[in-house]
């Protein structure tokens, strides 16, 4: 939506790219636009078309399972919201016609003929939805046009669909109409999707009593793909939670797995929820088949439960197949002509594998999300800003330095008495259809300091708008009521015609009686226009209780801080020194590189390249930009908001400097096992960062006795603990992989004792796949137990109850490698929370402000995040997250002002007790109190930090808070018109 | 309580809404054309944690013959915990509603996502539904016209 | 405007500013001044004018009346002053965004029955509509249920004081039918919503055959004594507040030792200066054996008000006002301060709740009846 509005984004939907010529920065695109026929300028979305079409289509949003018409919008919230004709379903691509439909055909070709003698005459069988469309948007003429663009850069998001389930046979989709893949049950899952939330059984849409869902299908070596396809696992989780929830009736909800992939950050608690709620039963084994019971109409599901060494038979109404992820059609061919290359997979290949977040085999070009392999929804927003901040790059010169300030004219004169005009739309019949619009406007004039109603048939056109402002000029008005569709989608279109002639833009309410009421109402068209002359009262009533308010701007220092010079620190420096922007990098050790610095790190998986060697290059490149690196520095105290953040540094530098934005990537701890299998006690017992390092180092292994011959990795040490950091560390099983096949290759004999494996990264499955190949021996952990070292002065085996074999196993072993998970980083996670108020998450990590939406971003503006600080998570995902944080900064740094909503909180310090209620319950601290005299506090409320919930305003006991544009007497005054 | 036929009246219901959820979850039933009962009335704002007990007991007191407040789901509000607030202020407000001898039923808190436009329809159906069969609040405008509330303040 | 004025003896001002140099809301730092108000009335300028010069900001507290020189009653003024005002459809903005204006409206238009005993427990000895003395409980229980953000029990008292009522041997009426007495509203002026609380309640009363009606709100009792008046039939029971009704009774009440307590006295502005009651409350505490009563430096006809009498307005100079008040109350060394009121116990005590000089000014509160009470389980405990 936001996109579709954005002045600089042109949307060009049903397209493709035919053609990539020229280098980075100046690339000449040619793109295939497909006709649509219906006009995109010309089509209000009304839906009219839609109604009059005879032909009925597939419907590819709902998966099939819901039919469409040949002239159908794909889906309520598509933007472009215009309609499209399916030249596969509609009439008029068919070909044939009959006596009557020919005789259709004449009539309307005759009306066309009237209305423009240029006319020439189309062979068209059917002109329902011509008839039937007010605004003459559809043009069946319309034809395919290839459309040149110079660009600078190019961003790959193709994404993915979905891997075709009847390739694996045994599974019955296709043939099986009980057999569903997992996108159909999202469908049937959406509120407003075909079976309005509930899931059926398509043979005969009654709810199934029981489900199974088969995980891996597609992936991990099903079907050819040995890819993980990251997302499945915790997918099925969340669907077996959302229907036990909403569908009681479903009973048995059974998720057949191999291992249950919860890595991102809160996915382990998600499961963990699971657990606990028992929204499914959990089976570790992949079925062979899926076999129809005619009998009863039942499915039953072949599996062997690996853990509890049985065969069975699962009985049950619906198997759900979680499908893999698979490259997007044409994906090769786009490849091909824009001259990038596929991996073996053919997904979009990324330069390196283990260092490379967004950037494909060629410069200037660069692909996100799951076009590349399958991603989870935050990694793919971040490598979305990632994308965007690299092409910023190529195109110097056209970045926008200053908005584009349309010069508003001299703010009018809007004082005295309330005069408030009403407009009332007709949208054309979208409105007008179902309510007397005349009869709106005649009653609205008998509203108290109504001095003016008048009709439009659509008030949005440019012609409505200017009537608009002929009526504020005409009856000197100073609040205007438009009673039209929704203020989500059209206030903004009507403020700024307002603010064009200096009408304060906050003296316009909407009332809704088109999304809200002629649309949802037109079954009962009398209550409807009751409803909407109510909606009418009650906005007027508003109006006249509307203040003006300015938009304050700000001043922005355009200079970013970044926090930490580890990878995450280096690449968000560099992503915004090479835009031009001064950087200040805060370094507090006297080198620059974190845990990818020698000694910390050797190899980097998967494809093996020195950490050095990949850090070296990283660092020439930020040292070629103007950033300003200070090494052997801390941040002391910081304080300020968006625009105006002043830190204090310490250390080798000593200065007070303000900057405009802030990036925090001081990375997160490693945690310390003491007295756990025995490390600290015995000698050959070390953590994976200290082999890490001994590999590093080229030092021998021994350990103070002989060169071992056997090695144990024990996973999970200090994650997924119920005690402590009950998350995933995310990187541990790749990392412990990547090491004991390094160790295997060395000829010694390597175990790995693990929870489940999570190599969810690129070419990590791959890995594992390779190790387990190579001989590398791995051993589950069970649930709620742990792995037990055994030995005297030194580790001599490790001792774990094997649940796939059932019985105990003693693995000898002369080394025991615990790969240690993440910790908060500390002292620096408690100092932020603490200096810049930064929420901390449950799991003790720095708090992005949503979970799938904003990874990068934080509830404090001006303020993002980048690598560990948040969360764990591995090399590439990191250097994702901080070019994504880069460009969020460069938004904030792109202009010398920072522009303050006036819809915030403001105190009236006179009614202000000083309780500070308003400073507990909000979450962006933007409240504080403040001593006016001594022993005398008041609230201030921080505009630059205010959201505009209003929630403290209600919380206010002396109603010192004034949520503008919500407030008290604004709503008071709507509940009473409602009444009045 | 009702002794008339409970289609014989139509209720007046006010719905508060949070912009991001609820409110656009309402313009999604608009978008998909469901249609469902038309006695309510929305006032929008910028989030349910806005909602304080004196909009819900100023409703009432006006006439109001249910009162819904409505905000996003639990751990997706727009402003991270706005909705939190919005239960603890809503549970003050029942509290004091059932003090007054107000049925229970006629105040209810519904989290409605800007996508559940089915959803909400279903909501606002099955509230309307429920108000019917109580009848009209001893507040109300159709149990005394002459009880009219005053006209609007300031 | 004219009567009013004259009936308030606002024409004999003769401007010496004493009410506003007098006035607690001026001495906390407002700009306010209740001379220019008598000035406006005088010249009959319409009660709407005065609406954005403070008309809701005065605390009707009566230190100003105390002191003037030529006896006006400005508090009455205000209060004519608001009621003439709100006919012309003006409102002010309460406190809470007008929640508890909403509640006392509500009950005013009536309809339901009221779930409103929740909190009667099986210990105390009650009557829903027969007795000899009738328990107006007031709207305590509301305030519970409504300020549950700071720690207010002004239940308590109205516990502590059918206990002592049944420790006298009566079983008091208190009726689920009670409802707001209507104060608030007659004082921001809502005189429709008043007469319809007070025709009721007086009503009630009257039909339950009760020789006497106690409460333990100085705010009710201010409305039955002097507000509901006109509305009193003949042979109405006497009108008491408990601690009028129990001070001459203290002997019956065999009260026994409890514990040592100092205790401050805060005389509510409706039970001193609004109805000269000081001297019972004090009796009252002194009965109690082990309550040492101590008097802050401004008490009696002195005394400062909780600042928040009518729930009309809510700002900084009532906390200035309520933070002096609770330093005098802990000056005087006291481990208690004891009112006569509810109210004065809800807004002192959200004064208190204050993060940053919170610990320099709290103190314990309690209702007069409750320390008399504790005086009763000590000697069932022996």
């Amino acid at each position: 939506m936001d996109a579709g509005r954005h002045p600089l984004i042109e949307v060009i939907t049903n397209a493709e790219v035919v053609d990539c010529q020229g280098d980075p920065g100046n690339f000449e695109v040619t793109i295939h636009k497909n006709p649509r026929f219906v006009h995109e300028d010309l089509c209000v979305a009304c839906g009219q078309c839609v109604d009059a079409c005879p032909q009925v289509g597939g419907n590819e949003f709902d998966m099939g399972l819901k039919a469409r018409k040949a002239i159908y919008r794909p889906y309520p919230q598509s933007v472009p919201g215009a309609y499209v004709v399916d030249p596969e379903a509609c009439l008029n691509f068919m070909g044939f016609l009959d006596d009557k439909q020919r005789r259709r055909l004449e009539m309307i070709q005759k009306l066309k003929l009237k209305k423009d003698p240029e006319y020439t005459p189309n062979i068209l069988v059917c002109g329902h939805c011509m008839d039937n469309c007010d605004v003459d948007a559809i043009d069946f003429d319309m034809k395919g046009e290839d459309i040149h663009k110079d660009v600078g850069a190019v961003l790959v998001a193709v994404g993915f669909r979905e891997f075709d389930a009847r390739k694996l046979g045994n599974y019955g989709y296709g043939r099986l109409p009980n057999v569903v893949t997992s996108l159909e049950l999202e469908r049937m899952l959406t509120a407003g999707g075909v079976t309005n939330g509930h899931v059926v059984r398509p043979s005969d849409m009654k709810t199934p009593k029981s489900m199974v869902f088969i995980q891996c299908v597609g992936a991990r070596g099903e079907g050819g793909r040995p890819y993980c396809s990251r997302f499945c696992c915790m997918n099925a989780v969340k669907d077996s939670m959302m229907i036990r929830q909403h569908q009681p009736e479903v009973e048995d909800i059974t998720i057949l797995y191999t291992d249950l992939r919860a890595f991102g950050k809160g996915f382990d608690d998600f499961l963990q929820r699971s657990y606990d709620t028992h929204s499914a039963e959990y089976v570790r084994g992949r079925p062979a088949k899926v076999d129809h019971i005619p009998e009863d109409d039942t499915l039953e599901v072949f599996v062997e439960d690996t853990l509890g060494h049985e065969q069975r038979r699962i009985k049950t109404d619906l198997v759900v197949l979680s499908v893999a992820a698979a490259p997007n059609d044409g994906a090769i061919e786009l490849a091909e002509l824009m001259g990038i290359e596929t991996d073996q997979y053919g997904f979009i290949a990324k330069k390196d594998p283990a260092i490379s977040a967004v950037e494909s085999t060629r410069e200037g070009i660069y692909v996100c999300g799951s076009a590349s392999g399958p991603q989870i929804i935050p990694d793919c927003v971040a490598q979305a800003s990632a994308t965007a901040v690299r092409a910023q790059l190529f195109l110097t010169g056209h970045r926008i330095e200053e908005e584009e300030e349309h010069m508003d004219a001299e703010p009018m004169e809007l004082t005295g008495p309330p005069r408030v005009g009403v407009m009332v739309c007709h949208c054309g019949v979208n409105i007008g259809g179902v309510l007397d619009v005349d009869q709106l406007v005649e009653y609205a004039s008998t509203i108290p300091d109504v001095v003016v109603a008048q009709p439009n048939v659509f008030a949005c056109s440019s012609a409505g708008q200017d009537e608009l402002v002929e009526m504020i000029e005409e009856y000197d008005l100073n609040r205007v009521v438009v009673a039209a569709c929704t203020p989500r989608t059209h206030e903004p279109v009507f403020q700024e015609t307002l603010s064009r002639i200096g009408f304060n833009p906050y003296l316009l309410e909407m009332a809704n009686i088109r999304d809200q009421c002629s649309w949802v109402h037109s079954d009962q068209p009398e209550l409807a226009q009751e409803k909407a002359k109510t909606l009418i009262r009650m906005s007027v009533a508003r109006a006249r209780n509307l203040q003006p308010l300015i938009r304050e701007k700000v001043p922005m220092t355009r200079s970013a801080l970044v926090i930490g010079g580890g990878i995450a620190g280096i690449q968000a420096a560099t992503d915004l020194a090479v835009q031009g922007f001064p950087v200040t990098l805060v370094e507090k050790d006297d080198h620059l590189g974190g845990r990818l610095a020698r000694p910390n790190l050797d190899l980097l998986y998967p494809n093996l390249r020195s950490a050095q060697e990949v850090l070296d290059e990283k660092i020439e490149i930020l040292n070629r930009t103007d950033a300003r690196v200070l090494l052997s520095t801390e941040v002391e105290s910081m304080t300020g908001y968006v625009g105006s953040f002043e830190a204090t540094f310490k250390g080798q530098a000593n200065e007070t400097a303000s900057f405009g934005a802030v990036i925090i990537s001081t990375g997160a701890d490693l945690f310390e096992p003491d007295g756990l299998f025995c490390y600290g006690e015995m000698d050959n017992v070390i953590t994976s960062a200290q082999l890490e390092e001994m590999f590093c180092e080229g030092r021998d292994l021994s350990l103070g006795g002989s060169a071992p011959s056997s090695a144990s990795f024990i996973l999970c040490v200090g994650s997924r603990d119920p005690e402590g950091f009950t998350g995933c560390s995310r990187y541990c099983c790749p990392t412990a992989i990547k090491q004991a096949m390094e160790l295997h290759r060395k000829g010694i004999d390597t175990t790995v004792f693990y929870r489940d494996i999570r190599t969810v990264s690129k070419g990590a499955e791959e890995m594992y796949r390779q190790a387990r190949g190579e001989g590398v021996l791995f051993v589950r952990i069970p649930p709620g137990s742990q792995p037990e070292v055994v030995g005297g002065k030194r580790a001599e085996a490790v001792r774990c109850f094997d649940d796939l074999l059932g019985r105990h196993l003693e693995v000898p072993t002369d080394l025991v490698v615990l790969s240690v998970g993440m910790r908060p980083g500390q002292p620096e996670t408690e100092n932020f929370q603490e200096m810049l108020k930064v929420p901390v998450g449950t799991d003790g990590f720095l708090m992005e402000l949503h979970g799938e939406l904003a990874p990068v971003e934080t509830a404090v503006e001006g303020v993002m995040l980048a690598g560990t600080v948040q969360g764990p998570k591995d090399i590439v995902d990191t250097v994702a997250q901080a070019s994504a944080a880069a460009a969020k900064a460069s938004i904030f740094l792109a202009f010398d002002k920072v522009k303050i909503d006036p819809t915030v909180a403001t105190v009236d310090e006179n009614k202000c007790r000083g309780c500070g209620k308003c400073v507990d319950i909000c979450d962006f601290h933007a409240p504080e109190l403040v001593e006016i005299a001594p022993k005398l506090f008041v609230a201030r409320i921080n505009a630059s930090m205010c959201k505009g919930c209003g929630t403290c305003a209600s919380w206010c006991p002396t109603g010192a808070i004034i949520a503008r544009h919500f407030t008290d007497r604004q709503v008071h005054a709507m509940i009473d018109a409602f009444f009045g | 309580m009702a002794t008339k036929d409970k289609n014989s009246w139509d209720p007046e219901i006010v719905v508060f809404a949070c912009n991001w959820c609820s409110y656009a979850g309402a313009d999604t039933a608009g978008v998909s054309r469901i249609q469902h009962q038309p006695h309510f009335r929305m006032i929008r704002v910028m989030c349910s944690g806005r909602i304080q007990p004196a909009f819900v007991l100023r409703a009432f007191e006006r006439g109001a013959d249910g009162v819904l407040v409505s905000g996003c789901h639990i751990g997706e509000c727009h402003y991270i915990f706005g909705n939190e607030r919005a239960i603890e202020q809503f549970e003050k407000t029942m509290s004091i509603v059932k003090m007054l001898g107000i049925e229970e039923q006629r105040l209810r808190l519904e989290w409605i996502s800007s996508a559940e436009g089915a959803r909400f329809a279903e909501v606002i159906n099955e509230f309307t539904e429920q108000i019917r069969e109580l009848g009209p609040s001893p507040f109300g405008r159709k149990r005394s016209p002459a009880k009219a509330g005053k006209g609007v303040a300031g | 405007m004219q009567q009013l004025a004259a009936r308030t003896n606002a024409w004999a001002c003769y401007d010496c500013g004493k009410c506003t140099s007098t006035c607690p809301i001026v001495r906390a730092g407002a700009t306010y001044s209740p001379r220019r108000h008598v000035l406006a009335a005088n010249l009959g300028e319409p009660a709407s004018s005065i609406v954005h010069d403070g008309l809701y900001v005065c605390l009707t507290c009566r230190q100003c009346d105390a002191r003037c020189p030529v006896e006006v009653d400005y508090t009455g003024l205000i209060l004519g002053l608001r009621q003439s005002a709100y006919d012309e459809t003006t409102q002010p903005e309460c406190p809470h965004g007008g929640a508890l204006q909403s509640t006392m409206r509500l009950m005013a238009n009536g309809g339901t029955q009221q779930d409103r005993l929740g909190w009667l427990k099986e210990d105390l000895q009650t009557d829903p509509k027969k007795g000899r003395v009738f328990y107006w409980t007031g709207c305590t229980m509301y305030y519970d249920a409504f300020f549950t953000d700071f720690d207010v029990h002004t239940l308590d008292g109205t516990r502590a004081a059918i206990k002592l009522l049944n420790a006298l041997g009566e079983t008091p009426i208190v009726s689920p039918e009670e409802r707001c007495c209507g104060h608030d509203l007659l004082w921001i002026g809502d005189r429709k919503g008043f007469e319809s609380l007070a025709k009721h309640n007086v009503d009630l009363v009257a039909k339950s055959g009760a020789e006497v009606l106690v409460t333990s709100c100085a705010e009710c009792l201010r409305t039955w004594r002097i507000d509901y008046q006109p509305l009193i039939p003949d042979d109405f029971p006497e009108i008491l507040h408990i601690s009028e009704f129990l001070a001459d009774q203290t002997e019956k009440l065999d009260l026994s030792e409890n514990k040592q307590t100092r205790a401050t006295y805060q005389d509510p502005c409706r039970l001193g200066r609004h109805l000269g009651v000081y001297d019972q409350p004090r009796e009252l505490l002194e009965a109690v054996p082990g309550v040492e009563l101590v008097e802050m430096p401004r008490s009696g006809v002195r005394a400062i008000c909780c600042a928040g009498s009518t729930w009309s307005n809510c700002d900084r100079f009532a906390k200035k006002i309520q933070v002096e008040r609770l330093r005098e109350a802990r000056d005087t060394g006291a481990d208690v301060l004891v009112t006569a009121c509810p109210k004065c116990q809800i807004h002192l005590k959200c004064a208190m709740n204050d993060p940053n000089i919170g610990e320099e000014i709290s103190i314990e509160m309690r209702d007069a009846a409750e320390l008399v009470a504790e005086a009763l389980d000590k000697r069932d405990s022996k």
